[in-house]
């Protein structure tokens, strides 16, 4: 377990550290430079733009800036905004709170749904597993913008129940401002986890061991938690994390609708202005978040199957 | 004189367009919103109580720095003024009012003598002194500062402190313009010591800057809040601010804003995209005011990158311009609140000026309706039938997109070739700053404004030798003198026959090409009152007066 444990942080390091590269070559080779959002219309004298391009290095060849960017966060400094001249970790830190909060009650609302729908579709077929399909069918085609469009005419426009747009102040304000952001990120996420969860569990209830229990006469709910449940964990919690680093991507699009300020937004912001070191800062907590959910996954996995134990020898 | 960047927005944005469209039936079919206040009107109704807490629309995005001269766009305008007051103060109605200065004059046309009030004082208790105000104005030409007025000061060859309260401002030649540049931020006035202590830091988030405005920066995150709170030292008692926290939010997608306006989270706003008049129309918390013709100085034109393409000949410059619908553009892509525009200083710009006939009677002369078959033929005379023209424009502004396809249909009708390319962001900014990237496109859309309305200002800025904005390097002898002769010309009826000279000639080549003017949308809610209606919001300590009705 502990080797298991090992093997997936080199992982993490190693898939980080390549993507730092790629993230911080692909922005400087991009058009357009961070000195002219701060000259905004006007064009600078060459002695100007110098001494600009000078005070944030950018003057200095591409490796030079990728070492010293890379031993800084070595050191734990991520560096500084170019725009607003804050540190980075300043301008990430706020809003990473907000997102991870965001992902959690979403994620939350997603498993408890999701799992719950599966459930019934599977154990209950006929009626309640045909109105769960058509459920699921409709979830899975509400993209985030759509969903956000219609939670916010209906529960903030037009009922009023939430605020339509930012997060109010303290933890009951900010978890009622992120309560329709969340259901906008859920709504597509349920359906798939319900679609999922039904066929794991109809799987193992199709297999002869489970029918082979059931008609020794062995009680129903303990068939189902020791022989049904346990081995359809694996591919729900997989889709779990996936569903999980896919919404981080997806916070984009919920965070500009709803205007929380999150990490999405920081990411749109950042993008648009250039500011290197504050995109690279995002992307690569993006890329964490990837890396770390997979990692979970198989963790939880290892500990639900004792046979995924020894992975870390093979892989 | 300064170029607006393009609003950005996620394709949502679009989406909620579309759905809306379809939901509402098309927005051409939707009667135009008409304009609800008279042009006499300036201001909401005064703002009579205080307020705890006040909270607004910052723009689509959050300022760069809080350093008044480095960026002059619509977040840092609207904001910063209420931090840093200028030597004069610009009213709701234009007029030039006593600010830092009490007050001013020119004894002949090179100078400018400002006598500055005694009791200004900074937040920080230090009084105003002539030190201060020379260094202020002085930044604006100093070019490790890159200020963003740079080009206002083009013509002024030394600021001296002249007296205990005394500054005078000395000009290369006879200059009666350059008095309203001290009006907005090019004339703020920062505390020398702290800005000298600063250095490079000066208006970073962390640093902050020392300025004598009513409000003073509590708080910026540097993405999506800035808290302003009352300066509780301010010098003026009767222009202190009502409101004791002032919180500006910056939002992107259209939707978003009108959803943060109907349902109270922001108290309201200035310069609200066209797509949200048909939701705040029906708002019920407060009231959205649409200006009439002319309540903005903004101007949307389609610029000439340079003179060597197609666009080259000024017949095909006057034929695509004599085919433009700009009053079906202003009634369908703007939701009616916009005008056509027929020279790029519009009425926003001459309308409040006591010149206003000479000006009107100029202007009636360009008013042209739409005449595709006499543009036909005009191309076909310089020979420019099949040829191709391109022009670019802002990707992320919905608007600026379905102008680019207004344009191609109109010089397809006409017998052009014409191309659009959509740029993003950081590519659409670049076509401003260099010429390299400008001279891939023939033309490219701009939506332009000058802070405060002179007409003269305007023209100088993109038809004479060294206007910041002569992108395409056209000049004419006889607008050159005429500009230098309105710039010098104290009468503002004689400056305005100058200047009317000129733009009949600026008119007739069409270095750009006017198409329409936004009008004013202002939101406030019905719990505060006090706001102004016109484009004055700029650069002025404006939320110092908004107050509980």
């Amino acid at each position: 377990m502990g080797r298991l444990v090992l093997s997936r942080l080199g992982g993490l390091v190693t898939t980080l550290l390549l993507s730092s590269v790629v993230i911080f070559g692909s922005l400087y080779l991009a058009p357009g430079s961070p000195e002219d959002v701060l000259f905004g219309s006007r064009t600078p004298s060459a002695a100007a733009r110098a001494a600009v391009r000078h005070q944030l290095h950018l003057d200095q060849p591409l490796p030079v800036r990728y070492w010293d960017w890379l031993t800084g966060v070595l050191r734990g400094d991520l560096g500084r905004s170019m725009v607003t001249g804050q540190t980075v970790s300043s301008r990430v830190g706020h809003g990473l709170g907000i997102t991870l909060a965001l992902v959690a009650v979403s994620m939350l609302l997603v498993v408890l749904f999701g799992v719950g729908l599966g459930t019934a579709a599977a154990l209950r077929p006929g009626a309640v597993d045909s109105a769960a399909n058509t459920l699921t069918s409709v979830s899975v085609a509400v993209p985030p913008f759509v969903a956000s469009t219609l939670l916010i005419s209906g529960f903030a426009v037009h009922l009023g129940w939430f605020p339509a747009s930012g997060i109010g102040t303290g933890a009951i304000g900010e978890l009622r401002g992120l309560i329709l952001p969340a259901c906008a990120l859920a709504v597509i996420n349920c359906g798939f986890l319900a679609r999922i969860t039904r066929n794991a569990l109809r799987e193992q209830l199709a297999k002869e061991h489970v029918q082979t229990a059931l008609v020794r006469g062995l009680p129903r709910w303990a068939v189902l938690r020791d022989h049904v449940f346990r081995n359809a964990v694996p591919p729900i919690v997989t889709a779990v994390a996936l569903l999980t680093s896919g919404m981080f991507a997806s916070t984009l699009v919920v965070e500009t609708a709803f205007a929380v300020p999150g990490i999405g937004m920081l990411t749109i912001t950042s993008v648009e202005q250039k500011d290197f070191p504050v995109v690279q800062a995002v992307s690569l907590l993006l890329v964490a978040a990837f890396v770390i959910c997979n990692a979970v996954s198989d963790l939880v996995q290892a500990l639900v199957d004792p046979r995924l134990r020894t992975a870390g020898r093979t892989v | 004189m300064r170029r607006r960047f393009p609003r950005a927005a996620l394709p949502i944005a679009a989406l909620a367009l579309l759905t809306s469209a379809c939901g509402g039936g098309s927005p051409a079919a939707k009667a135009a919103a008409r304009s609800n206040f008279s042009t006499t009107q300036v201001t909401t109704a005064p703002g009579k109580g205080p307020l705890t807490a006040l909270t607004w629309y910052g723009d689509y995005r959050a300022p760069y720095s809080e350093d008044p001269l480095k960026t002059a766009d619509y977040p840092e305008e609207t904001i910063l003024g209420n931090v840093c007051e200028s030597v004069l103060r610009t009213g709701a109605d234009y007029s030039l009012n006593p600010g830092i200065a009490s007050s001013w004059s020119q004894p002949d046309g090179e100078h400018l003598v400002l006598n500055l009030d005694p009791r200004a004082k900074f937040s920080d208790g230090h009084p105003v002194t002539p030190a201060d105000v020379v260094y202020s104005l002085a930044r604006n030409q100093n070019p490790a500062e890159a200020s963003n007025y740079a080009d206002s000061y083009n013509d002024v060859t030394s600021i001296k402190a002249t007296g205990a309260e005394q500054v005078t401002v000395t000009f290369s030649k006879p200059d009666y313009l350059f008095v309203r540049n001290l009006g907005i931020l090019a004339g703020a006035v920062v505390e020398k010591a702290f800005a000298v202590k600063a250095g490079t830091n000066f208006g970073n988030a962390g640093t902050g800057v020392v300025c004598s405005g009513p409000y003073t920066v509590a708080s910026f995150d540097g993405t999506n809040t800035m808290v302003l709170k009352r300066n509780p030292n301010y010098w003026d008692p009767s222009r202190a601010a009502k409101a004791a926290s002032l919180t500006f939010r910056f939002l992107s997608d259209p939707s978003a804003i009108a959803n943060a306006l109907t349902s109270g989270s922001l108290d309201g706003a200035f310069d609200l995209p066209p797509s949200t008049v048909s939701t705040l129309d029906k708002a019920s918390d407060g009231k959205l005011y649409v200006g009439a013709a002319g309540s903005t100085t903004q101007n949307i034109d389609l610029i000439v990158s340079q003179f060597t393409g197609t666009l080259g000949n000024v017949q095909v410059r006057q034929a695509l311009s004599m085919a433009i619908d700009r009053a079906g553009i202003a009634k369908t892509l703007f939701y009616g609140t916009a005008d056509p525009l027929y020279s790029v200083a519009g009425p926003g710009f001459w309308q409040t000026s006591p010149a206003e006939p000479i000006y009107a009677a100029a202007y009636q002369k360009l008013v042209q309706a739409p005449d595709v078959a006499a543009a036909t033929k005009l191309v076909q005379q310089a020979g420019a039938t099949g040829k191709a023209v391109s022009i670019g424009y802002a990707a992320d502004s919905p608007t600026q997109a379905q102008l680019a396809e207004v344009l191609q249909q109109t010089g397809d009708s006409i017998g052009l070739k014409v191309t659009i390319t959509g740029l993003p962001d950081q590519q659409y900014g670049n076509l401003f700053i260099d010429p390299k990237a400008r001279s891939a496109y023939d033309s490219f859309l701009t939506i332009n404004y000058l802070e405060f309305p002179e007409t003269a200002d305007m023209y100088m800025s993109y038809a004479t030798k060294g206007g910041v904005q002569n992108f395409n390097g056209w000049t004419d002898p006889t607008v050159e003198a005429d500009l230098v002769k309105a710039q010098g010309t104290q009468d503002v009826q004689q400056r305005a026959r100058y200047v009317t000279a000129a733009q009949a000639v600026i008119a007739q080549n069409l270095p750009w090409i006017p198409i329409v003017a936004p009008r004013a949308l202002v939101f406030q809610n019905k719990a505060v009152t006090g706001a102004p209606l016109t484009f004055s919001y700029m650069d002025n300590a404006w939320a110092a007066a908004v107050g509980a009705p």
